[in-house]
């Protein structure tokens, strides 16, 4: 029973490291957007004079408040019958949730420029019924479908918790006390479950302020979102002055969310701590499943799953194209990707670069859990607050903010750049899911074993570690998954001889016309896939444990 | 050293010596000036409510927690700096413990994997270790397959397996049923008879206290208020408090003047050697006779009427509550046999031998006595 | 329970695990020189024409980048640590940033050898000249054909979606500015809510491009009507199969590319050479009879082309051809990004 003091200790090195690579920088943002070009309120008073500006700012809120009306009308459903099924059935359900979140935005978004364009599949499906072929791309239509998709995982998850924990008997004590089924749902289910709808609209508002690849890729200017117009100003037009303004603006509307969705009885802690790799685990409950339920949640988990697996088959095709399905199938594009040299080595530099991010930022991150649980002061949750910054601030944001510092010290374009900026990133998710394993473990545990004659390192590693083993390895495939899928900050830290998987598959997309695309993106599925697995054989040891 | 490290497998405890140990956490003092003197072999309780210290010394003992001042002797060898891992105590914690990524008998060996002795060894210690506390048959489960009284069993198995010279168990039963507690403690006892290991029991149940333990230790606000065998505690208490946590009691307060012993109006006759000033008088349950009002008394009683308020058969015993007004409301208890004969509602009479009274000096407010509502 | 210097260990263990892993990106390339480019099909047919015969004749390996990102030159000429070499791009930036954010190189060489027209600073090395012309697709236009910026801007006459380059920097203005009358020697200044009036009436029918990728796509797909684009990624389209397009060679605006390297370039002899040889004649004539764009040297004069696809896009073949103003563009290229962004984003 060492004094908590002494955990405070193990927070510093993940601290230190996030004030320098995460807090530093920002803070800098905001000091630009004050004193460059020249000290005063230049830049807001800019911003705020020009109706383009103000107009793409009122714009990225319209459109992140439409994508969480979309999701919350789509997941409620989708939540609700998981709480219905089987074990078996809501393994599937909630695989269908973790394969796209698993699986790289780039990916993601180019599956969407495939499949929604003038030729593609839905054009096609359409075609049966006699409609179209429609512009879905280059419009709000595209958009919308993509980030809808992408932010589906994020609010399921919060919301079957809350309709987990709902214990049934109170709708069947509602039917005894004479309301009808549906008023039942209305009057009992509804209410209980406002926590979740607080909680995943939220995190889906506000990762959706700083939405960037998908209307970059998929929308036209009538779309631009202020992510695309801070790094338009940033990296294209270097007026850090205006830019950082920007992203303070941006960052003031998330604080503001964040803040009122306090009040409304969420917090920045669930905002943190929903866990994304196994939604809590709770009994089935029997309940009647309407057809109509059960084929709208089909739908939803084929349009959760279905996009990126379209990418399997084009990349195999034989044609110079996107066309689908292909006309005729080769391995020519595979060939392509592994005699590129572009290629190859940009596979190489992520791997390179993800493996060393899972070593920093698992140490870093498992670390920093045991102080902020150990320590148990105000200083840990403290210190816990700092460590989520880079996941609720907009990625954008950090982007920038790095990129501006980074310039100067010289770590843009090397591997000591991108590997401390992905680590920044990964940190929160390793403290996020081994500090929720800490909170169960029993301190006395490593006294016993110290009192058997175990030193204090020897204690922790044969008692501690082992006990919460899978929720380090759960968290180093994460820390691994985010440096190895991550674009936004890596366009900005790329160089010529360093470039990174998905910085190479955005530029192609941008640049031509080629399957090696698909390549890639099907290569990055499977690696996903056998992470999933992996995930998965961690998990099941530990519940053998527990 | 090397003596302390040395096993016990000869079955000879440690002598173990606290002087002037003291723990504080910036102001807050946890335990202050404890001295404690323990023979090789004795089975010594800490008792005390919760936040009395007991538990801060038992964690300065086992060298998870450092003193702040004082000293801890094993066998006349200072251990203070001596890192826990080192000093060879076997523990066992409240709710055990016990690793659950391990099975029973991994939980056994593992402080013996820790001393690398030869894998045959490790086998054969387990397994006798096992046997000794009944549970060889399950060397194999899942601690989570266990009962309560198993694993506290497995616990108190790896504690001792290494053959330690010192046992500190903090609360051990403390999780468990009435019935299982006490066929625990008597094995419990029966254990240390057999392998003669010093041992320290921090516990906040005084009649487990008294059941287990050669002396007994009571601890209240950081401090020991007093040390002995049960018997002198329970006989001859030195404070309200002491006489208040060891076994059932009433406390008078009030103060001794020209050799009577005076509580708000009343006299009472106390025994001898009693000098003027605050004391409290402590009259046990079983000492206190109730007659019927017009009934005799025998000479030389302290007597004072007053009510039943309740009774209530309990087999061998039987309990009253008798109110008696402005001089407060007394707990008796009645063997079988000597049953009286009165009811609820009777006005009785409420008498005791001035000897079986014992006068505690000073006054506790924070204990209750008589003149407490009940 | 760890002590600090346990910790301190393991994360001494950790970082010397890492580091010969961070090391091993110092190693040195053996001469290397970073081009940045727009890419795409361009750089595929640069890479055929010159870029790598420059490799195999001198050993010198040319790393590409793209697209072109003038903002991240200056930025890192700024800031002292520049990555690029060699930039392709238009001479409005050579003319802003010569002496700057660009060295200046026109007296490492022979500049007499191109057309005048063409050299208009000390920074930029004339490369190549191409066209910005428009395309129709001739299923759906079957009698009456568009035949000049009038017809692109007129939907009642040519009813259809319209593919539209989505920059402000581009030609944009000079289009519906010709296209609402203005005489091509007259178009600077140019008029902003003139031109972008002209715009109004097409706006419903605008499907924007932003890269080369798009361009060809939207070809290939076939599925606007007429098209303002890249002469060269449109041609390598038609060329690819889009063959419903027919290129409508009615004052295309004519615009050139210039070779530059940013001040401090750390491969600047590898770059020196390079331009060298890609200006050579032997380079510009295999590429400009290779790739739809044309020759800024007065002694390349192609008379046999890969296909005849190329051979009507050719950008020599245009005699009504539009020129830009490059010093009035780079001394407005804000107000000309602003008012675009202004007016697309509405």
């Amino acid at each position: 029973m060492k004094s908590p003091n002494m955990w405070k200790l193990a927070v510093i090195p993940a601290l230190l490291f996030l004030m320098v690579v995460v807090i530093l920088p920002l803070g800098n943002t905001i000091w630009t957007s004050f004193a460059k070009p020249e000290l005063g309120l230049g830049n807001y008073v800019e911003f705020f004079a020009r109706d383009a500006y103000v107009r793409i700012l009122v714009r990225t809120i319209l459109t992140a408040l439409l994508v969480t009306v979309a999701c919350l009308l789509i997941a409620f459903p989708y939540a609700y019958l998981m709480t219905l099924v089987g074990a078996r059935w809501r393994l599937v359900m909630v695989g269908a949730i973790l394969i796209p979140f698993w699986t790289s935005a780039v990916v993601r978004t180019f599956a969407w420029m495939v499949l929604l364009q003038p030729s593609g599949l839905v054009n096609q499906a359409l075609g049966l019924f006699g409609l179209g072929p429609y512009y879905l791309t280059g419009n709000l239509i595209g958009v919308l479908l993509a980030m809808t998709q992408v932010m589906l995982p994020l609010m399921i998850l919060p919301l079957f918790s809350a309709l987990a924990s709902i214990d049934r008997k109170l709708l069947v004590a509602a039917n005894g006390l004479g309301s009808p089924p549906l008023r039942a749902f209305r009057r009992v289910i509804l209410p209980l479950t406002v926590p979740g709808i607080v909680a995943g609209s939220v995190i889906v508002f506000v990762s959706s302020l700083g939405f960037y690849l998908i209307p970059q890729l998929l929308g036209s200017p009538r779309q631009q979102l202020l992510s695309q117009l801070i790094v338009d100003e940033v990296s294209v037009r270097l007026n850090f002055g205006i830019g950082s303004a920007m992203a303070v603006v941006l960052f003031l509307a998330t604080a503001l969310i964040l803040l009122s969705a306090r009040k409304f009885g969420g917090s920045t802690e669930t905002f943190g701590s929903t866990n994304v790799l196994s939604p809590r685990g709770a009994e089935t409950l029997s309940g009647r499943r309407p057809v109509a339920l059960v084929i709208f949640s089909g739908i939803v988990g084929m349009i959760l799953v279905g996009p990126a697996m379209v990418l399997i088959p084009l990349s195999f095709t034989n044609e110079a194209s996107f066309v689908f399905p292909p006309e005729s199938y080769s391995l020519r594009w595979y060939a392509n990707f592994f005699s590129s040299r572009d290629w190859i080595e940009a596979l190489t530099n992520s791997l390179k670069i993800a493996g060393l991010v899972t070593v920093c930022a698992t140490v870093l991150g498992v670390l920093a859990s045991f102080g902020i649980v150990r320590s148990r002061s105000r200083f840990g949750r403290w210190a816990q607050g700092i460590i989520l910054v880079p996941r609720i601030v907009p990625t954008v944001i950090v982007a920038v903010a790095v990129y501006a510092v980074f310039l100067v010290w010289g770590f843009t374009a090397t591997t000591t750049g991108f590997v401390m900026a992905h680590t920044a990133l990964a940190v929160p998710f390793v403290v996020v899911i081994v500090s929720a394993a800490v909170k169960t473990l029993d301190p006395r545990l490593e006294i016993a074993a110290q009192s058997l004659g175990s030193s204090p390192l020897r204690g922790f590693c044969r008692v501690t570690l082992p006990l919460i083993w899978p929720s380090v390895a759960s968290g180093a495939l994460l820390a691994f998954i985010t440096s190895f899928d991550e674009v936004i900050i890596s366009l900005f830290l790329q160089g010529p001889f360093l470039r990174t998987l998905p910085v190479l598959m955005f530029s192609s997309i941008q640049d031509r016309i080629d399957p090696t695309i698909a390549v890639a993106s099907t290569l990055i599925l499977a690696l996903a896939s056998i992470l999933i697995i992996l995930n998965l054989v961690f998990r099941k040891d530990g519940q053998n444990i527990s | 050293m090397a003596k302390i490290l040395a096993d016990n497998s000869e079955g000879q405890g440690a002598a173990v010596r606290l002087e002037g140990v003291k723990r504080s956490y910036g102001d807050v003092i946890a335990v202050e000036n404890v001295n404690l003197d323990v023979k090789p072999g004795e089975f010594v309780t800490l008792l005390g409510p919760s936040g009395s210290g007991k538990s801060t010394t038992l964690n300065i003992i086992a060298g998870f927690e450092q003193a702040t001042a004082g000293e801890v002797f094993v066998n006349d060898q200072p251990i203070g700096r001596l890192p826990a891992h080192k000093r060879n105590m076997g523990m066992v914690f409240q709710h055990y413990a016990l690793f659950p990524h391990m099975t029973v008998s991994q939980n056994v060996a593992y402080p013996l994997e820790e001393r690398r002795m030869a894998k045959q060894d490790i086998a054969e210690k387990t397994r006798a270790a096992l046997d000794l506390v009944k549970l060889g048959h399950l060397g194999d489960r899942n601690i989570a397959q266990l009962s309560g009284g198993q694993q506290q069993r497995v616990a108190l198995a790896r504690a001792i397996v290494f053959s330690p010279h010192i046992l500190l168990m903090d609360e051990p039963l403390g999780a468990l049923d009435k019935q299982l507690r006490e066929e625990l403690q008597y094995e419990l006892k029966e254990l240390h008879r057999r392998i003669g290991v010093t041992v320290f029991f921090v516990t906040h149940d005084q009649e487990e206290a008294l059941a287990l333990s050669d002396r007994i230790a009571v601890f209240n606000d950081g401090q020991i208020l007093q040390i002995g065998t049960p018997r002198a505690l329970w006989e001859a208490p030195q404070s309200p408090f002491v006489a208040n946590f060891i076994g059932e009691s009433n406390l008078i307060p009030g103060a001794m003047a020209q050799g009577r012993f005076r509580a708000r109006d009343q006299d009472y006759q106390a025994g001898p050697n009693a000098g003027d000033g605050a004391a409290t008088l402590l009259v046990r349950p079983g000492q206190l006779r109730v007659s019927a009002a017009d009934g005799a008394v025998p000479d030389g009683h302290n007597r004072i009427t007053g009510k039943l308020a309740s009774s209530a058969f309990m087999g061998s015993v039987r309990r009253l509550v008798v109110d008696c007004g402005a001089n407060g409301r007394f707990q008796v208890v009645e063997q079988i046999g000597a049953f009286s004969d009165t009811a609820d509602g009777d006005a009785v009479i409420l008498h005791w031998h001035p000897d079986n009274s014992i006068l505690v000096e000073g006054v506790d407010d924070t204990v209750a006595n008589v003149f407490d509502a009940r | 329970m760890i002590t600090g210097k346990v910790k301190q260990g393991a994360m001494a263990a950790v970082l010397a695990a890492a580091l010969p892993l961070v090391a091993g990106e110092a190693t040195a390339q053996n001469r290397a020189l970073v081009l940045m480019s727009s890419g795409g099909v361009l750089l595929d047919a640069q890479k055929k024409a010159f870029i790598e015969p420059f490799e195999e004749a001198t050993g010198i390996r040319v790393v590409t980048v793209a697209p072109v990102d003038f903002g991240k030159i200056q930025t890192q000429v700024e800031v002292g640590r520049v990555e690029i070499d060699v930039v392709e791009w238009a001479p409005e930036f050579a003319i802003r940033f010569c002496g700057t954010v660009l060295e200046k190189i026109t007296d490492e060489f022979d500049m007499s050898v191109f057309d005048p027209k063409y050299v208009s600073n000390e920074c930029g090395i004339p490369q190549a000249t191409f066209t910005h012309p428009f395309f129709y697709n001739k299923n759906v236009f079957t009698g009456d054909v568009p035949s000049t910026w009038a017809d692109f801007f007129d939907t009642e006459k040519f009813p259809g979606k319209r593919a539209v380059w989505n920059s402000g920097y581009g030609t944009n203005f000079e289009k519906a500015l010709i296209a609402d009358g203005v005489a091509a020697e007259d178009l600077y200044p140019l008029d902003f809510e003139r031109a972008l009036a002209k715009f109004d009436g097409i706006k419903d029918d605008i499907i924007y491009w932003n890269t080369a990728a798009q361009l060809v796509q939207l070809m290939q797909e076939g599925s606007v009507d007429l098209v303002a684009g890249w002469g060269p990624a449109a041609t390598q389209a038609i060329i690819n199969g889009a063959d419903a397009y027919v290129p409508v060679m009615n004052q295309p605006i004519m615009i050139y590319n210039q070779l530059m390297i940013p001040t401090g370039a750390p491969n600047r002899e590898e770059a020196l050479e390079f331009i060298r040889f890609v200006t050579s004649q032997e380079s510009q004539l295999g590429h400009v009879s290779t790739y739809p764009q044309g020759p800024t040297r007065k002694d390349v004069n192609p008379t046999e082309f890969a296909n005849e696809t190329l051979k009507q896009n050719y950008p020599g073949s245009a005699t009504n051809a539009v020129d830009l103003d490059p010093s009035w563009r780079w001394q407005h290229i804000g107000e000309m990004g602003d008012a675009w962004v202004n007016w697309s984003t509405q």
